[in-house]
């Protein structure tokens, strides 16, 4: 993984001796709050519910093991013992003091991270596929572009002071685990279409969603990748230039996609490129090399396949063991390796939540069975890349220990989750309740496989943080007249094939929503044409007919 | 009418804090003073306004008074007024 240089480190500790100093300013009355709000927010400091919350980058969600024990130090010595990793691969410590927080982004500088560019109208923490490095789907491990584009977008003066936040996607693979299609900047690798062999990017712009969800559009179906830097740079140029700044609700560049629509865009954009792609943003390949470098695989051994063996396991007489091995487990591009999915979204807990205790464990676990590293995920969950497929039960009885075992990777009950009402000033109603009590009704491990693969979002406002619009089945919490209602959505996908999801009638009130889930689940089962036909893909066959007429003859 | 009373997040920790008839703050919503009084309301806010190395963002809100106790009428303010979520935290 990469590894600060001087000037990073230096980078970073300069800013942590500045918000010191701002910190002790505002403590002692020379700077009021409303000087001192866009400071603590260019340091992920924000102000909620309950208390300030710090959100800390991990860039494209990438962790050292001592990165995860600094993060559960964290947790432990100045937080409550906890953390929840955001949807977007970042963590976020939700009961910070104001006079600690120096302290604790000191404790991050000390392991290479920072809370820098976590919040404000900047270019955010670019997110990448969680399985990037290991994937067996993958062209081309995404990170090296991650960090490439980290590095150019950390304090660019340019893009300080955008509309609106602005965030970018990466994937090397044909699977979108990455969610590139609803991000402002989306970044597929592919292969050059007149040349074999080379490489580029499709690029996406525009997709996002909160308040006016889009599916991003595409401005270039071919980019080389050395002009990669100068292309985002024209991007950022039109949208920085002609994105709206009088309403924060019309801000994003979706928004100045719309309005000028994409064919304009992309002239634009264009036209705004040819006069910088060949300056000194040139991405050449020895810089390419360099940074590649930091990412190469590790010394694997050379092992037999393991695939048969992990379908045996799947389908095998230990049921406990085989139901994680089929829901926690994905095939590995090294033959006699697995990569290890770790839910954290055990069966009534809050999704994404995740204690010092355990992050101690998954770290000596990751140390003990792989090459020291930890990957986190949008979906709110953890991944260790490199297991030994010899050693996946050793791992498995672990975090069974740890209570890290659930076995619902990518079904119904890995529900993603927003903080909501319980820890947000934005939201309008609580998502983590609603989030338990689906989970907790889904009791059957029979039932909920059977299910098989199906997203479950919710979110507590219009603001989307749970990508409700995304799931296949989306839950948004809205407030009427002070009571929390919640609103059913059916058929989006944050996939390859990316769509929104479509309200499927009136919304249903707090005691109501749980059910209502189960019912379009036990519908689908009935229905189905064969274990085969996945959810979303039941959903694009019938429409939402099927699920409205039972849904409200109830009501 | 409802009766209102000014509340804030404390400056150094971000906790929910509530003014008193004497315009000091304290963490319990129940000592928080409680006024029908549009005028005592708005002079309340801009003591509180005046105060902010001790309280950040100070607003109104609404409570309902039940046996001399208030209680907050929204649920974002019951949330609040808990001092945490309403769900369990990890441990």
């Amino acid at each position: 993984m990469y590894r600060y240089d001087a000037h990073d480190q230096q980078l970073v500790n300069e800013r942590v001796a500045q918000f010191r100093d701002q910190v002790r300013r505002r403590l002692s009355g020379e700077i009021s709050e409303n000087e001192f709000k866009p400071l603590r927010l260019q340091n992920g400091l924000y102000m909620q519910l309950h208390a300030y919350m710090l959100r800390v980058a991990i860039p494209y969600g990438l962790l050292s093991t001592a990165q995860l024990r600094a993060l559960a130090l964290i947790a432990r010595r100045y937080d409550r013992g906890y953390a929840h990793w955001s949807t977007r691969q970042n963590v976020q410590y939700n009961w910070p003091k104001l006079e600690d927080v120096p302290d604790i982004l000191a404790e991050l500088a000390a392991v290479e991270m920072h809370a820098i560019q976590t919040s404000g109208n900047c270019i955010r923490n670019t997110t990448a596929d969680h399985l990037a490095g290991v994937a067996r789907d993958e062209l081309e491990d995404p990170r090296p572009y991650c960090e490439i584009i980290r590095q150019w977008s950390t304090f660019h003066p340019e893009f300080a002071f955008l509309p609106r936040k602005f965030k970018i996607a990466v994937t090397g693979s044909s699977s979108d685990r990455a969610a590139v299609r609803v991000h402002d900047i989306g970044l597929r690798i592919v292969e050059d279409p007149d040349g074999p062999g080379a490489r580029g990017f499709e690029i996406l712009v525009g997709g996002g969603l909160g308040r006016t969800p889009r599916i991003a559009r595409r401005v270039r179906d071919f980019l080389p990748r050395r002009h990669l830097l100068s292309y985002l740079e024209a991007i950022l140029r039109v949208y920085n230039q002609y994105g709206r700044r009088d309403n924060k609700y019309k801000a994003r560049i979706k928004i100045l996609v719309d309005a000028l629509g994409v064919d304009e865009f992309r002239r634009q954009v264009e036209e705004e490129w040819e006069h910088i792609r060949d300056s000194a943003l040139e991405l050449t390949d020895e810089e390419l090399a360099r940074v590649s470098g930091f990412f190469a695989s590790p010394a694997y051994e050379a092992l037999e396949s393991s695939d048969a063996m992990i379908q045996g396991w799947a389908l095998g007489s230990d049921r406990a063991f085989g139901r994680w091995v089929a829901a926690n487990t994905r095939l590995h591009k090294q033959p006699g390796y697995s990569v290890v999915m770790i839910s954290c979204k055990a069966r009534g807990k809050a999704p994404g939540d995740i204690t010092a205790d355990q992050m101690d464990g998954v770290a000596e676990i990751a140390d003990a069975h792989g090459f020291g590293q930890v990957v986190v995920t949008h979906e709110q969950n953890l991944v260790l890349p490199d297991i030994k497929s010899s050693e996946l039960h050793a791992v498995w009885r672990k975090l069974e220990a740890l209570e890290l075992a659930e076995p619902n990777v990518g079904r119904a009950t890995d529900i993603i989750a927003c903080p909501g009402l319980d820890y947000c000033n934005l939201a309008n109603a609580r998502s983590i309740p609603v989030a338990q009590e689906i989970s907790e009704s889904i009791d059957d491990y029979d039932y909920l496989h059977d299910l098989g693969e199906l997203t479950l979002n919710i979110s507590g406002c219009i603001n989307a943080c749970g990508h409700h619009h995304v799931g296949n089945i989306g839950i948004l919490g809205i407030d009427k007249q002070g009571e929390e209602f919640y609103q059913l959505m059916l058929g989006g996908d944050a996939g390859e094939d990316a769509a929104l999801g479509k309200i499927v009638g009136p919304a249903f009130q707090r005691d109501a929503i749980a059910g209502a889930v189960r019912t379009v689940l036990d519908l689908y089962l009935a229905r189905r044409e064969s274990a085969d036909e996945r959810f979303v893909d039941y959903y694009r066959r019938v429409g939402a007919k099927p699920f409205k007429e039972l849904l409200y003859a109830r009501s | 009418m409802t009766q209102q009373m000014v509340t804030g997040a404390a400056t150094a920790d971000g906790r929910p804090i509530y003014m008193k008839r004497d315009h000091t703050w304290t963490d319990r919503l129940a000592d928080g003073h409680v006024t029908l009084d549009q005028d005592e309301l708005a002079r309340m806010l801009q003591s509180a306004r005046g105060d902010e190395f001790v309280v950040c963002d100070p607003y109104v809100i609404e409570v309902l008074v039940d046996r001399a106790r208030p209680q907050p009428a929204s649920l974002r303010e019951k949330i609040r007024a808990s001092g945490g979520p309403t769900i369990a935290i990890a441990s």
